[in-house]
């Protein structure tokens, strides 16, 4: 995989979504501009709108009956515009979740997976699936056991294998939701190291509950509250000099 | 009901602990210029020795900074608060370490009367121990209104050091009897003069962690 041109830059206009038929009004009015090959930290209590945020981001929540108005423009194109592929989209935009999730096959297959589906000949495979791995920081430690079921790995391999997984369909943008919450300090630490690594090609999303987490690993950080974007800005400004109340007493842990 | 309860608790126990240090510094301050002026041995003497109590405080202060930072992870205006007290203790400690220096020199030139009538450095002490119990005022209550014209009260300070050098050099010159006593009386100048340059550091802290803004008073 060469280097790619700075591309993933993520804006939304007027973003709101429903769901509950329309009771539930989960996200209101978020206007952000995510940078291309930076690191956003979205942060907030639980029930806040982040991961309904994230979800947005490559049109997940269709999947649950929920009703979406504004625009998310990736590179400037709406992807909510009815011409858009969702198979494309989400091929351009990956995603890792809380829980390690790999496919019940191997680990050459999970990696092998999404590049088949989109029409990968065999034999640019073993390239894609060494390429991935490595760049997930996982090539070393299963190189000589390709063939056996993901399953037998431990969670911070099966969530790298995820990662690697995410990476085989070349996409632009990672979103990572809870990506550690499963995980124990060390592979915690890996992913961290393998998130800063990843921002150099990627643009990552990460929604966590973890503040520390945001302050170490991110560049921006998006505070939510009650489906409202309340502060956005650089990290180190956030998380030091915030300017809002809301985000002081949700960071100095007065919330509540 | 407040969240992390025992944290919040630290915290104001913390700022109370750098409270009280400067307050100790800033009485070490005015009363070695009192035993100057008074030629009173004794409270020099005791200054000394609350010069000990004053590097404990500090230590201590130290560790509940230290600890909170290990064990809380503090965040926004708590982390600017624990910052702030770290940085200001220094400060302290060294306006106290100046306190014991001019308690010393007035040890050692007690048994002579001073060359020429004090005026002009207690007035420095004065103004310079002003600018202290301001800085306390605005640590504890976060008003920074009374910081805001620092810098020109230390302009003041130093206006008067440089008449105190200036006169003291003329008696030296007049009368080389003198040089002795005067040449201590020129170092408690300036140790005065250095006080309130501490003073001014510490404002810059408190106005940083009200703010959230650096800015250097000076």
């Amino acid at each position: 995989m060469k280097k790619r041109k700075k591309m993933g830059k993520i804006e939304t206009r007027s973003l709101n979504v429903y769901y509950g038929g329309g009771t539930v009004h989960a996200l209101k009015e978020v206007n952000i501009k995510i940078e291309a090959n930076k690191i956003t930290a979205l942060i907030g209590p639980s029930g806040c709108g982040k991961t309904t945020f994230l979800r947005a981001l490559n049109r997940m929540n269709e999947l649950n009956g929920v009703k979406t108005k504004g625009e998310v423009l990736m590179d400037g194109a709406d992807i909510y515009n009815g011409k858009v592929d969702v198979i494309q989209l989400r091929k351009r935009i990956g995603m890792v979740f809380q829980q390690p999730n790999p496919f019940p096959m191997s680990i050459y297959d999970n990696v092998a997976y999404g590049p088949r589906i989109h029409g990968q000949k065999n034999r640019k495979l073993d390239r894609i699936v060494e390429e991935s791995l490595k760049k997930a920081a996982l090539w070393e430690e299963v190189k000589d056991r390709l063939e056996e079921s993901a399953l037998m790995f431990s969670g911070g391999q099966q969530q790298r294998l995820c990662i690697a997984r995410a990476l085989a369909v070349n996409p632009e943008v990672i979103l990572f939701d809870e990506p550690c919450s499963a995980l124990d300090p060390v592979s915690t630490a890996r992913i961290e190291a393998l998130m800063r690594e990843l921002k150099n090609d990627y643009t990552i999303v990460i929604v966590t509950h973890n503040m520390q987490q945001a302050a170490r690993v991110s560049d921006f950080t998006a505070f939510f509250l009650m489906g409202e974007l309340i502060e956005f800005g650089e990290t180190t400004q956030i998380f030091e000099r915030p300017k809002d109340k809301r985000t002081e007493d949700y960071i100095t842990g007065r919330f509540g | 009901m407040a969240v992390r309860k025992e944290y919040i608790e630290d915290l104001e126990k913390l700022k109370e602990e750098v409270l009280r240090m400067g307050e100790l510094a800033k009485e070490s301050a005015k009363n070695a210029i009192k035993a100057l002026v008074q030629r009173d041995t004794e409270l020099a003497s005791r200054i000394i020795k609350e010069n000990v109590t004053i590097d404990e405080l500090e230590f201590d202060i130290e560790n509940r900074c230290m600890k909170l930072l290990a064990l809380q992870q503090p965040m926004a205006v708590d982390l600017r608060t624990i910052g702030t007290c770290m940085k200001v203790i220094t400060d302290f400690d060294r306006i106290s370490d100046l306190a014991g220096d001019i308690a010393e020199i007035v040890i050692r030139i007690a048994d002579e009367p001073h060359v020429k009538p004090l005026i002009d450095i207690p007035r420095m002490s004065e103004l310079s121990q002003g600018m202290i119990a301001d800085c306390l005022k605005a640590f504890s209550s976060g008003d920074i209104k009374m910081l805001e014209d620092f810098s020109e009260r230390d302009d003041v300070i130093d206006a008067l050091f440089d008449q105190v050098r200036r006169e003291l050099m003329m008696i030296m010159i007049e009368n080389p009897r003198c040089i002795a006593n005067a040449s201590h009386l020129l170092f408690v100048a300036l140790h005065l003069e250095r006080i309130g340059d501490h003073a001014c550091n510490i404002a810059s802290r408190i106005l940083y962690m009200v703010t959230g803004e650096k800015r250097k008073l000076e």
